[in-house]
């Protein structure tokens, strides 16, 4: 009787230790399985484009940068003007604009009839980092024309971008002028463009070879040209013909990453 | 008594046992094995940050001037050509050594040109790589014979994903298919596909490849000599490298 006990007892050990090992045998396996399916699943070559980018298409994927930012309470800017006085200078003698204060407001305008109005003040900074320039802008007429934000503008003056809208046609569009001719880069529609008398915001976020376009606090399009340098340069208004004038208020740069 | 040791405990079962570290020396030799080799690991893909290489690999691949200084060659490492959209709703930018070439609105052509690849009159050559970023993409292909005042010029349409190929004139708003939709052997996504013409006072040439795959005489041919790329209707981002151009004189 005592010995028919103990072989019971020495069985029941020996079958546990070769359970298991089967089990760790059978989970190994599994595991095994598991990592060639999930690998084979992911990777698969040809399931990924052949070239990858940050951040390009517009509008529908574009990320905005910079949120909503309230120019008057955020930190503090590198540049504003809410136009209650001229300290920046811009009513100096440019002799393609007329310009002059109305009511806290820039107001100004394309002297040449067939040319159009661009507007810097003489205090206004070179910028040389990434920065995000915002400011309002509206016309003191109904325009099926363009208006908007010159930016990158080199110290000749003769070579800038602008970023207009065409509160009309509701479009949009990313223009550079060199001395010689101008180069149409972007455009789209955007049904954030709000119609006469109504002011649009306009933003620009400048880095690198990149920038953002944010119109009324919302990100329309991005744009990215390499061994450029968009967050250099001076900034300004431009207005694309003569027989309206375009009002400009709070205006506020911010420095970014910095 | 005491009972001895060795009855008080069984033997070990030298067998079982020996046949279970075998099994666990297998689970370790597979699992080892699977983990060393990882045979399906991502491929390596053309990397984003690409840089322009410093030597680019120019591959003219037929008529070749006999000045081959004259040779225009565009890496697209920046714009300092000017490349500009040539039809609004739509984008052309400078990404990573490459032009990339979108139109917004669907069913909707958008040219992309430099004002310096205004080729002189005559003959001339114009070559460019194409690829897409995504498989479902319509057609694209090269322009030349383009005169930006009079809004004219032919039309070197390819679509990979159907496999045909089309050339087309357009003049004063009036369409031409001067070779209709015609089947070809073309790389389909994501290879690259060189795109080549030659033009000779309205005998054009016709090339994918490196392979002259059609030729047509056009009586009353375009003089201008502008040259561009252009991509057809919108969803995808067409991606241009290695732009060549030549003029005979």
């Amino acid at each position: 009787m005592n010995l028919e006990s103990e072989k019971k007892i020495s069985y029941l050990w020996e079958y546990l230790v070769t359970a298991g090992y089967l089990l760790l045998f059978c989970a190994l396996t599994f595991g095994c399985a598991a990592f060639f399916y999930v690998n084979r699943s992911l990777y698969s070559p040809l399931s990924r484009p052949p070239y990858e980018f940050a951040t390009n298409l517009p509008p529908r994927t574009a990320t905005p940068h910079i949120p909503s930012i309230d120019p008057f309470k955020a930190e503090t800017p590198i540049f504003r003007d809410d136009f209650s006085n001229n300290d920046h200078q811009w009513l100096s003698s440019q002799d393609e604009t007329k310009e002059k204060l109305d009511s806290d407001r820039l107001f100004f305008q394309a002297r040449n009839e067939d040319g159009y109005g661009l507007i810097s003040c003489d205090d206004c900074p070179y910028l040389e980092s990434s920065y995000y320039l915002e400011a309002s802008l509206s016309t003191n007429l109904e325009t099926d024309d363009d208006y908007g934000l010159a930016f990158k503008r080199s110290k000749t003056l003769d070579d800038f971008y602008i970023f207009i809208i065409n509160p009309e046609s509701k479009k949009y569009a990313l223009w550079h002028h060199t001395p010689d001719d101008w180069s149409f880069r972007s455009s789209g529609e955007t049904n954030l463009i709000r119609p006469y008398p109504e002011s649009n915001t306009l933003g620009l976020y400048a880095s690198k070879d990149f920038i953002e376009l944010y119109i009324n606090g919302e990100i329309i399009d991005s744009y990215t040209e390499s061994n450029s340098s968009f967050d250099t340069g001076y900034f300004g208004f431009y207005a694309n013909a003569s027989w309206f004038g375009v009002y400009v208020d709070n205006v506020v740069i911010y420095e970014i990453g910095k | 008594m005491d009972p001895q040791p060795h009855n008080a405990k069984p033997g070990f079962r030298w067998l079982t046992n020996i046949a279970c570290a075998f099994l666990l020396f297998l689970c370790v030799v597979f699992g080892g094995a699977a983990f060393l080799f990882k045979p399906f690991q991502p491929m390596p893909q053309t990397p984003a940050s690409a840089t322009p290489t410093s030597t680019p690999k120019p591959h003219i691949l037929v008529h070749q001037p006999v000045d081959k200084s004259s040779i225009l060659y565009e890496d697209f490492s920046s714009n300092k050509r000017e490349w500009s959209m040539y039809y609004p709703y739509g984008k052309i930018e400078m990404i990573h050594g490459k032009l990339i070439l979108q139109t917004n609105l669907d069913d909707t052509y958008l040219i992309g040109k430099s004002a310096e690849f205004d080729l002189s009159e005559g003959a001339y050559y114009v070559q460019a790589d194409f690829a897409t970023d995504i498989e479902e993409a319509y057609s694209y292909g090269l322009v030349f014979g383009f005169n930006e005042s009079l809004g004219t010029y032919y039309m070197f349409d390819v679509s990979p994903a159907t496999g045909y190929y089309r050339l087309l004139k357009f003049n004063t708003g009036k369409w031409d298919e001067l070779i209709p939709f015609a089947e070809v052997t073309i790389n389909s996504y994501p290879e690259v596909n060189t795109l080549s013409v030659y033009f000779d006072g309205g005998d054009i040439e016709l090339y994918i490849n490196g392979e002259l795959i059609s030729s047509f005489n056009d009586k009353t041919y375009f003089k201008s000599g502008g040259t561009g790329v252009f991509v057809n209707d919108s969803g995808f981002r067409l991606i241009i490298d290695n732009f060549f151009a030549y003029s005979e004189k």
